[in-house]
């Protein structure tokens, strides 16, 4: 199968004062062509910083290794140059926290059109005909008047759809989204999921999409990874992951939804500064014994398309 | 319903100062016959003649006043136009570079601050002789690092936001990053740091001709004329009272119009406004 996407050993960590935050560590999966793949896990493991990995975001100073390789060419290793030229245009980038990822003093409108002139090259009427079909197809009622407005106007799940309005400029092959679903309810969730499957079908894209919220992951997504403090502990076929979860730590989560009856999982994520020598997770795993603590389990093939990180599986 | 009534009030404090510069802009039109010394009519009290009075050389005050406020306030315009350019630029390349540029401009803004700013530009005036150039020297000495400062800090959390991380995102270029989008959130702020900043200067030029800097005689100048005016403050208080009004009309003008504009276009407020 050609992948798109490959990752392939990504690390990422940033300095601070109190040592090396080992944000992600050792990274490796691929997309497939039309193939939307989640990231999962809780706040804090390492998603996001992934997500902007991929696209270069980060503030410079941030350590980064490995290899991400999109369409066969290595994005770690491409003039800044080269890197805008896939930004936006190859790949698209959905901020996470809408309310803050439009620009609070410039119109809608304003901001679309750029994005076409930026991403597509297209201005004047053309690019305003493109705006205004974008819009209409996030089933914006009135794309004119949305245009006119300022993003304080909006509600968050508006502010959202057109935040993707503004990725789907590009017509991108493939998309990233962050959070997109953070803070929003469970109408507005729906929207979301409708808005995105639109951008799909418009661009054809695959896409990751980075998320907490487990119900949506399993809405949209082919393939999940499940992230724990900062690596991937397991990763499969969205359905049978939640038919049948290996990791311990996914069928915590599993447990901890509301419609599985809410069981808290107990203590916190391991220091990302401190990592533990052997397995991550292993402070709050239940099946959790010596051999776990001391050696730290690699990822390892359980049946023919789920990998799983936990050495029950041996 | 509140927005409109704030804009409406907006407009008539706009439409006020309008009216008043453009009196400025025509004062030698209007009342330009005065300026001439005709000792005859020396120490005039106010009369439907001359409604401000005369001087001791029996000059119009009214006419005067306005003289001398036009050229006050040309060299405030000047002033800040330069301050902004200078201020602008420098806070946008500090913002951006960060490093030890950035240091080097704090530690620059420390020292400029540490120093009492009239004594500052008293001692600059000094160095470069009394006038109207080394004035306006002297007073940008202090004027660019406001705007600078400003500039500097909106671009370091501009420069954080989420939208510019999206703007990154969908490849733009920095130059494209920094006028489509910083400058916008900036101007906001500047529009009425601008107004602000010419009432003060206006202010600062009448303080230094009053201590004898700047603007000198027989050139009118609000300042100047107080001065004169203290010379005769019992027997013709009109010289002093009349010039003294006029510099404060227009400065309570200027920071009125420059705090409703600062209402109206600081993003924050708007914000909070839309929250509310």
């Amino acid at each position: 199968m050609e992948e798109l996407l490959k990752l392939d050993h990504v690390s990422t960590a940033f300095r601070s004062r109190s040592g090396l935050v080992k944000a992600v560590c050792d990274v490796n999966f691929t997309v497939a062509p039309g193939q939307i793949v989640g990231l999962v896990g809780e706040t804090g493991c390492g998603k996001s910083v992934l997500g902007q990995t991929i696209l270069r975001l980060l503030p410079p100073g941030v350590e980064q290794s490995g290899r991400i390789l999109f369409q066969g060419k290595d994005l770690m290793t491409m003039s800044e140059e080269e890197i805008r030229a896939v930004r936006g245009k190859k790949i698209a980038y959905i901020n996470q926290n809408p309310t803050e990822a439009l620009n609070p003093v410039l119109k809608i409108g304003t901001q679309l059109l750029e994005s076409l002139r930026v991403c597509g090259g297209l201005r004047g009427g053309e690019a305003r005909r493109q705006a205004l079909e974008i819009l209409a197809s996030l089933s914006f009622d009135d794309p004119e008047e949305i245009m006119n407005k300022y993003p304080m106007e909006l509600s968050g799940g508006m502010k959202q759809r057109a935040l993707t309005a503004m990725a789907m400029c590009g017509k991108p092959p493939f998309l990233i989204a962050d959070e997109p679903t953070k803070g929003l309810d469970a109408l507005i969730r729906g929207q979301v999921i409708e808005s995105l499957e639109k951008f799909v079908d418009f661009t054809g894209c695959s896409g990751l999409i980075i998320t907490h919220d487990l119900k949506f992951a399993r809405a949209m997504c082919d393939t999940l990874a499940l992230m724990y403090a900062g690596e991937i502990v397991e990763c499969g076929p969205a359905k049978k992951l939640f038919s049948m979860p290996k990791h311990p730590y996914l069928s915590a989560l599993l447990a901890s939804m509301p419609q599985n009856g809410m069981h808290v999982l107990k203590g916190s994520s391991c220091s990302l500064i401190d990592m533990p020598e052997g397995c991550r997770f292993a402070d709050r795993c239940p099946y959790a014994d010596g051999e776990c603590r001391a050696r730290h389990p690699e990822m390892r093939s359980v049946g023919e398309d789920r990998m799983v990180r936990c050495r029950r599986y041996d | 319903m509140k927005r409109n009534k704030e804009n409406r009030s907006l407009i008539v404090k706009c439409g006020v100062l309008a009216f008043m510069l453009l009196l400025i802009v025509f004062s030698k039109l209007l009342f330009g016959r005065g300026d001439v010394v005709t000792t005859a009519i020396a120490n005039t009290p106010p009369c439907w003649q001359h409604p401000f009075g005369t001087d001791n050389l029996g000059r119009d005050l009214l006419c005067r006043s306005f003289i001398g406020l036009r050229l006050s306030l040309l060299m405030a315009f000047i002033m800040q136009v330069i301050c902004l350019a200078l201020g602008v630029t420098i806070g946008t390349v500090v913002g951006y570079a960060g490093g030890i540029l950035d240091k080097l401009f704090v530690f620059l803004q420390n020292v400029i601050l540490s120093f009492p700013g009239t004594v500052l530009t008293l001692c600059i005036m000094l160095l470069l002789g009394n006038g109207i150039f080394s004035m306006i020297v002297a007073l940008c000495i202090f004027g660019w690092l406001s705007y600078a400062r400003l500039i500097r800090s909106r671009v370091l959390t501009l420069r954080q936001a989420n939208f510019i991380k999206g703007e990154i995102a969908i490849g733009s270029s920095l130059f494209r990053i920094h006028f489509f989008h910083i400058v916008p959130n900036v101007i906001r702020t500047i529009i009425p740091m601008f107004t602000l900043m010419i009432g003060h200067m206006v202010l600062a030029i009448a303080g230094l001709s009053f201590l004898g800097f700047g603007v000198q005689p027989p050139n009118a100048e609000i300042g100047l004329m107080i001065q004169d005016g203290m010379t005769y403050i019992r027997s013709a208080p009109w010289m002093f009272i009349f010039p003294g009004l006029v510099l404060a009309v227009y400065s309570i003008l200027f920071n009125t119009v420059g705090d409703a504009l600062q209402d109206r276009f600081d993003p924050h407020d708007s914000v909070n406004a839309s929250k509310m």
